[in-house]
């Protein structure tokens, strides 16, 4: 009897045999271990089936008013900037191109990149993470008025201090996910800059990301960043502006890939937020009331083309009451608009702080990012 | 008298110019495999609706950019399935899909195969979004490594891993650990 062989082919090994993938040596060799190695033979056999069956099984249909809503929304004029039909090289194959490129006309690339609008790709980009702030995820920004006075920032108004935050996303009435964030303010020195650290710590599932930016302790403006994405998807990513430029770099710290990340923020485009948690901080610093409007920028990695600073609308829409923790607050109802998606915020009267932010979608779910508990426990300032 | 059916260029070209008629009619022909594109990305059929909602609202402007070389069926694909990881990546909804799967997948399993092709359904919308994304991409639509890397932005390599993790996970809630 033929014993069963004490070495194995890979899991990659098989499974590009069970495709006809493998070389024909691989292939071949892989054959001869399948014919007396049951173990491996049903590896392969599962793989088989897997792909057959994954390649049969139903689907739903798309519901008969799809259409209809498509057709009303085009009416209506909305329209979607959509992604490339034909996929991107991946960055590191740019890079690899601009490589090849001379000196000069690389810097030159490098700085235009992030500025000039792809070919047929999205305009503006994405973002992730759970915070306070709308993320479009590819929908088109109406431009802002121009004419809007700028906000004044006046960072002594910021209080230090611990938020804690839950994200829940409701859909008839059922809440299907829950997370949770902490957010905190301190004082610091950067170098020799009075600033401000927020960190904040967003636990989910798979992921947890953890991100702490340092901002002129005056005026908010950042000063460098941090972000540390944990879970299938490791990297980690440094910023910082240098006068209208954000350098820096990212890094999967799986695969040891290291993308500069280097781009014009255009001065007009500010004032720039770092994290969808900055309106904690923000807010705190500017006097809001009625009629109270901005126009900001909530930074992007830009390590991609498509990973895009983008514009963000807030405006004092009324006021409201939040409860936080079983005390009712005197609040401002914030509108914050970013490429076609809305969120209103409550923002505390007393001291600026965001107590509430919701969203809702068309389709019926609502999204919220509400404050459970803070420490110290704020005192009315204003 | 004879009907002239238009062709799938005329139709792209009235898009293009804004023909709702033309729109109408590459949604009925292209929809339900983009919907089940969605779908079984997103692992949610409410986040698949809106996808290809917005993909043929965004349709006739994104026309005016396809270059009409190779298959048209394949490049909205593409443009669904971007706009579909996009989505993933900014709602991060990944415990959604627990919930929702009961609700959306097929009921009848009324003979072995059929339920066998559940339990997968099940245990694939189980999956962390990015393993369900390489599995859905390579095991259902047939994309390769290269293009899948191309998609989400990683190696080959990384793609193949992936799936490799995938299959293991799938192994693991369909047969038990081994």
């Amino acid at each position: 009897m033929t014993p069963i062989p004490r070495l194995h082919p890979g899991i990659r090994r098989l499974k590009r045999f069970a495709d006809r993938e493998a070389s024909p040596r691989e292939a071949e060799r892989v054959a001869a271990h399948l014919e007396r190695c049951p173990r491996c033979a049903e590896g392969v056999a599962f793989f088989r089936r897997v792909s057959a069956d994954a390649r049969t099984a139903a689907a739903p249909a798309p519901p008969d008013a799809l259409l209809a809503r498509i057709l009303a929304s085009r009416a209506a004029g909305e329209r979607v900037v959509l992604p490339a039909g034909a996929p991107s090289p991946p960055p590191w194959r740019r890079r690899a191109a601009a490589a090849g490129l001379c000196a000069a006309a690389a810097a030159v690339f490098l700085l235009a990149r992030g500025n000039a609008p792809r070919e047929d790709g999205p305009e503006k980009g994405w973002t992730t993470g759970l915070g306070l702030l709308p993320t479009p995820a590819y929908a088109e920004e109406a431009p802002a008025p121009s004419d809007w006075p700028p906000v004044a920032v006046d960072g002594s108004r910021v209080r230090p201090g611990a938020w804690t935050y839950v994200y829940r996303a409701i859909e008839r009435g059922r809440v299907v996910a829950s997370e949770r964030g902490r957010v905190s303010i301190s004082p610091v020195r950067f170098g020799t800059v009075a600033a401000w650290r927020m960190e904040s710590t967003w636990v989910g599932e798979p992921d947890e990301i953890h991100e702490a930016v340092e901002m002129e302790r005056a005026s908010l403006q950042v000063l460098h960043r941090t972000a540390e994405n944990v879970g299938p998807s490791r990297y980690r990513v440094e910023e910082w502006l240098t006068g209208d430029t954000l350098h820096g770099t990212m890094v999967a710290t799986a695969r040891t890939h290291r993308i500069r990340v280097r781009r014009y923020e255009p001065p007009e485009d500010g004032p720039y937020l770092a994290g969808e948690s900055s309106p904690l901080i923000w807010l705190q610093a500017v006097r809001l009331g009625p009629g109270w409007r901005a126009r900001v920028s909530l930074l992007g990695w830009g390590a991609a083309a498509d990973d895009r600073s983008y514009p963000i609308v807030l405006r004092v829409t009324g006021e409201g009451r939040a409860r936080v923790a079983g005390r009712v607050w005197e609040c401002w109802t914030i509108e914050a608009v970013a490429g076609g998606r809305a969120r209103t915020l409550w923002v505390r009267k007393a001291d600026g702080v965001t107590l509430l932010s919701r969203e809702r979608s068309p389709r019926g779910r609502t999204v919220e990012v509400a404050l459970a508990a803070e420490a110290p426990a704020r005192a009315p300032r204003r | 008298m004879a009907t002239h059916l238009p062709s799938e260029a005329e139709l792209i070209a009235e898009a293009r110019a804004g023909g709702a008629g033309a729109l109408a009619a590459l949604y009925t022909a292209h929809a339900q495999p983009l919907f089940a594109l969605a779908w079984r990305l997103t692992g949610s059929r409410a986040d698949a609706e809106d996808v290809v909602h917005d993909v043929f609202v965004g349709l006739p402007e994104a026309l005016r950019r396809y270059v009409e070389r190779g298959s048209f069926a394949a490049w909205l694909r593409t443009v669904t399935a971007r706009t579909a990881l996009m989505r993933m990546r900014a709602h991060r909804r990944r415990r959604e899909v627990d919930v929702e799967l009961a609700a959306d997948l097929p009921v009848a399993a009324r003979d072995g195969a059929a339920a066998a092709r559940a339990d997968l359904q099940r245990a694939v919308a189980g999956l962390p979004d990015p393993l369900r994304a390489v599995f859905v991409l390579k095991e259902v639509e047939g994309y390769t490594h290269a293009e899948i890397g191309a998609l989400l932005g990683i190696t080959p390599g990384a793609s193949e891993v992936r799936l490799c993790r995938a299959l293991r996970r799938l192994r693991e809630r369909l047969e038990g650990p081994r």
